[in-house]
């Protein structure tokens, strides 16, 4: 490990803390394939890989799900959206200030979108925090718990997600999502150099790392799950061949869809051509669904789940390498 | 021992204008109220020598410090992300407020670099043969005679082009390069209110309109302002070499005096639009009062506290052009004598400040 340890530190210019992170494993066995903690910073500041009209529409979820619906593009249904005490649904905007006005607006969305449940999310945090589900049975009391973030807060209220059977089948009490990175290279060509499919746990509403979820490799030749799923290291790290509530057994589970989803991700790009970002689809009965994009995707985590390290990929490897020569010799 | 000269920082030369200037007030009323503005804002009251030493200004502390501007604009409370990425992103803007039925003009399409994108197609255009069949069959299928192209995200009037269908090929020449390296937004040519166009004509001349929300009182415009283009330039912004007369709020009248950064740098005030020769003081703005009622309707669907909104005058009303999530507030000061004049305003400021 030492030998690692001085080896990393000389040729990556930088402490090696995020060795501790991961790359002491004994199976991990290729250090060098891995992105140093300031490389990752670099590439999120790069301006050649993201430009600020196109992230200022990833980054602001409302103005996200008004672009996706714009074009047509699959993402969840936007129901409505509040500021403050300012509820807008259905083309109206409404003042809402008490308690009993927030039970009538979210009974009149039940009753207008003939639904029992909407997915409530924080306009400005990520990771899955803040998110949580209003049922319309036992509305009051869910309200009452609710009403200071509701009433003093931003949110987005979307359509819960019908995920797919079979995913239920893994887990059911979240919506599990794929975390798929994409790169266009300079010649403009589109990489997946990531993806890992992420699981919820207990009554958790999301499936974020951040929240206890479970990170589980994935097979992007066969479009199956492999054998192995990690926790966050702040979590303990453990790694897990099963999930811990149904018992299921990751390896070999064919991930429904699976080709559609690079192709959603491949027209969406079109769209949004930032040069690295971090997508979060959902698999439904209907197909694919993005949920979010991500202009900073947690790299770390995406370098650890590429199976071998981000820069195994030959174009990602060229690109980091440019844009260390730039920051180390500039010009 | 001679006399140093006495620079203020990034305004070489202003010392000496200030001396110049057979307007500003005697000498040592100068000093004294430099000393006491410098002693109340606990900060050199440099920007006492842009204005306020003027005879006119006799409420010298109604006007923000340079250090309360730039803590108005970074404050993290008053430029919350999700509202600012809206304003300033003109793309995000047009797909928000046109779903809520905002009046702004005709939009026909944009581009990430080397995508361009219209009527939900999308193509990749690498050559400016391909640029000049894009935006002539976009004239063509809008059955319009000029378009007017504006980055999806700056300021200031930078990077702006009208194109015209007439002109097309010799437009591009000089624009293809820029247009295909930016990103840009393309709208439908505003068309100017004739009154307005009798004093300038050769761009589009917008209403800045400040408006402060809160919610401890009813939201309301403190500042307004009217920009004018000059010479040949289709924009208006200072910045772009244009210059601003104040409003006056509850009548929508024009202050007597414009201000011009270039000129008023030399100590001039702007009495007359310098092509036209039109007299600027008394000047009525058409459609004044629609203007606030529009913005005012608009800033209910952002809460944003600060919001500076460009408007338009039409032959048929008023049309927003833009909103700014961090408008230049020092022209909005002089625009309507002192912003701290707004008790509402003043309690904001010495809220942002207490937290520095």
């Amino acid at each position: 490990m030492l030998r690692e340890i001085r080896h990393l530190w000389h040729s990556k210019k930088e402490i090696p803390y995020y060795y501790f992170k991961y790359l002491y494993r004994n199976d991990v066995k290729n250090i060098n394939d891995y992105l140093g903690t300031k490389e990752a910073n670099r590439l999120h500041q790069n301006p050649q890989l993201h430009r600020s009209e196109i992230t200022t529409i990833i980054n602001n979820k409302l103005a996200f799900s008004l672009y996706a619906q714009k074009h047509g593009l699959k993402t969840a249904r936007l129901y409505g959206y509040h500021f403050n005490h300012k509820y807008f649904f259905n083309e109206t905007l409404k003042s809402v200030n008490t308690e009993q006005s927030l039970h009538h607006f979210f009974q009149n969305l039940f009753n207008t979108y003939q639904t029992t449940s909407v997915f409530v999310k924080p306009l400005a945090d990520f990771g899955g925090k803040g998110c949580f589900i209003l049922r319309s049975e036992d509305l009051k009391n869910q309200l009452y718990k609710k009403k200071e973030a509701l009433l003093t807060e931003n949110h987005l209220f979307y359509e819960v997600i019908k995920q797919h059977p079979r995913i239920n089948e893994i887990h059911s009490h979240c919506v599990n999502t794929l975390r798929i990175v994409s790169y266009i290279t300079p010649t403009g060509n589109i990489e997946f150099i990531s993806t890992f499919m992420r699981f919820g746990i207990d009554n958790s509403p999301v499936d974020n790392g951040s929240a206890g979820g479970i990170f589980v490799y994935v097979d992007e030749d066969k479009g199956t799950l492999k054998e192995m799923g990690i926790k966050k290291m702040s979590f303990g790290g453990e790694k897990l061949t099963h999930h811990p509530n149904s018992n299921f057994k990751f390896d070999g589970f064919e991930i429904p869809y699976f080709k559609e989803t690079y192709d959603l991700i491949t027209t969406y790009l079109q769209y949004l051509p930032d040069r690295i970002i971090g997508w979060d689809v959902a698999i439904t009965t209907d197909g694919p669904v993005i949920i979010e994009a991500n202009d900073c995707p947690n790299l770390h985590s995406s370098d650890v789940m590429s199976s071998g390290g981000l820069l195994r990929n030959e174009s990602f490897r060229e690109l980091v390498t440019q844009i260390n020569s730039e920051y180390f010799n500039p010009t | 021992m001679g006399i140093r000269k006495f620079r203020i920082p990034g305004q070489p030369g202003r010392m000496k204008v200030f001396f110049h200037d057979p307007d500003k007030k005697p000498l040592l009323k100068c000093v004294q109220e430099f000393v006491s503005l410098s002693v109340r804002k606990k900060e050199p009251a440099y920007h006492y020598f842009k204005y306020i030493y003027k005879k006119q200004i006799t409420n010298i502390h109604d006007y923000l410090s340079i250090n309360e501007r730039a803590r108005i604009h970074s404050s993290a409370v008053l430029n919350r992300y999700e509202y600012s990425s809206i304003l300033r992103n003109k793309l995000n803007f047009e797909i928000y407020f046109r779903d809520l039925g905002l009046r702004m003009p005709g939009f026909i399409g944009y581009n990430f670099k080397d995508h361009f994108y219209k009527n939900d197609n999308i193509e990749r255009i690498t050559t400016n043969e391909g640029l000049k069949k894009f935006f002539n069959e976009v004239l063509l299928d809008n059955k319009i005679e000029s378009l007017f192209i504006r980055p999806i995200d700056s300021r200031g009037g930078e990077g702006c082009y009208k194109l015209n269908l007439e002109t097309i090929g010799t437009d591009l020449e000089l624009i293809s390069d820029q247009i295909r390296e930016g990103s840009h937004v393309f709208t439908e040519v505003i068309q100017q209110h004739k009154a307005i166009n009798k004093i300038h004509s050769s761009s589009v001349n917008t209403i800045r309109l400040i408006t402060l929300q809160s919610d401890i009182a009813e939201t309301k415009i403190i500042s307004a302002a009217i920009r004018f283009g000059v010479g040949d330039g289709i924009v208006d912004n200072l910045h772009s070499g244009g210059f601003m007369v104040g409003i006056n709020i509850e009548t929508g009248v024009l202050n007597k005096f414009g201000w011009l950064e270039e000129r008023t740098a030399n100590g001039e005030v702007i009495t007359h639009h310098p092509d036209s020769g039109i007299r600027l003081g008394g000047f009525q703005i058409p459609y004044f009062k629609e203007a606030c009622e529009m913005v005012l309707e608009a800033t209910k669907f952002l809460p944003k506290t600060l919001i500076g909104w460009d408007v338009a005058i039409q032959n048929d009303g008023p049309i927003i052009v833009e909103g700014n999530d961090s408008p230049g507030l020092e022209v909005s000061d002089v625009a309507c004598k002192g912003l701290l004049r707004d008790p509402y305003f003043k309690m904001l400021v010495e809220q942002v400040n207490a937290k520095n």
